[in-house]
């Protein structure tokens, strides 16, 4: 199974079916992340499609140094920063109905389970940028380094934000615990 | 790993994400009608770098051998023709200036001025790459 490193190796050199290979690689990943980011589907899609074509024309631009999934991260943090500003713009015009669909889009994706999804609490406690650190890290496994590269953050930054942030999420699940057991044993 | 990562891990599996075949359509459909910018960053810093180090270099050459050629000034026929005899004073004067001390001063502010035009350059070139880098 070739490398990213050897597909966009040929893909620069103007193997289109490398470059179709990564996007069958990438692109539900992506979109996973889209969707946390965007407030509907659509405009996860749309930031989906436009990453994956703004990959493709720049591809000569991307810089080997970094793991080729941190610089097309970074692409669709910038789409879908640009589809938040979009929509803020839209709602300013069309009043509230789009503003009220947005919390429910994650909501919608997630599968059916008996307990909150932790990525649902992250999205209540945490800013985007912190978020986004998380999904690097826990869902994408990707360094310190690498985070710090997609976000445009120092690593210190990425660090301190990453440890706050679990500490957040532990005590809000420490805390539900504790009010569970609380009705269970009032209940 | 611990507990609560395990977790995040496991719940962003949880996220249904799946490109549905229109969406998968659309993506190749858009990819094979985008056409890739041409190598800009390559065609265009590179060069011109390389290009004002050589035209630079070149110019001082150029400085530096007109300067040593002895024949500066000298019409071409009187090499050729000349019945009659060059005066002593003339070739005491030839002889008597410091040739390569006015090369050196010749050349120094020409090579001074390629080594700012160089930096400047190469300025230049790092916020390009900055700006490329910030296009994402």
């Amino acid at each position: 199974m070739p490398t990213d490193a050897e597909l966009v190796s040929r893909a620069q050199e103007g193997s289109a079916s490398a470059f179709v290979r990564l996007v069958e690689r990438y692109q539900e990943r992506l979109l996973r992340f889209l969707l946390t980011r965007c407030a509907t589907r659509a405009d996860a899609e749309d930031a989906l499609q436009d990453t994956l074509v703004k990959a493709f024309r720049y591809l000569d631009t991307y810089n080997p140094r970094w793991q080729f999934s941190t610089w097309l991260y970074r692409i669709a943090l910038r789409n879908a920063a640009n589809s938040a500003s979009r929509n803020q713009m839209r709602d300013a015009v069309v009043d509230t109905e789009v503003a009220d669909e947005a919390p429910g889009l994650l909501q919608e994706c997630i599968r059916e389970s008996e307990r909150e999804n932790l990525w649902l609490t992250a999205k209540r406690l945490l800013s985007d940028e912190v978020y986004a650190a998380m999904w690097f890290r826990y869902a994408e496994d990707m360094s310190v380094k690498e985070i710090s590269r997609a976000l445009g953050r120092p690593q210190t930054w990425t660090r301190v934000s990453l440890l706050r942030a679990r500490k957040r999420i532990g005590a809000e699940l420490t805390d539900e615990g504790a009010s569970g057991k609380e009705s269970k044993a009032y209940g | 790993m611990d507990k609560l990562e395990r977790r995040l891990r496991d719940d962003a599996l949880q996220i249904r994400a799946d490109v549905s075949p229109d969406l998968a359509v659309r993506i190749q459909e858009s990819l094979r009608s985008a056409r890739p910018m041409p190598q800009a960053r390559r065609e265009f810093s590179l060069p011109l770098w390389l290009a004002a180090s050589v035209t630079g270099a070149a110019a001082a050459l150029a400085v530096i051998i007109l300067v040593n050629v002895g024949d500066i000034g000298k019409p071409p026929e009187a090499a050729d023709s000349a019945p009659y005899s060059v005066p002593q004073y003339v070739n005491e004067l030839r002889h008597e200036l410091p040739l390569r001390a006015t090369t050196a001063d010749l050349t120094a502010p020409l090579e001074e001025e390629m080594k700012n035009l160089r930096s400047d350059l190469e300025r230049a070139r790092e916020r390009l790459e900055r700006d490329l880098e910030f296009t994402f």
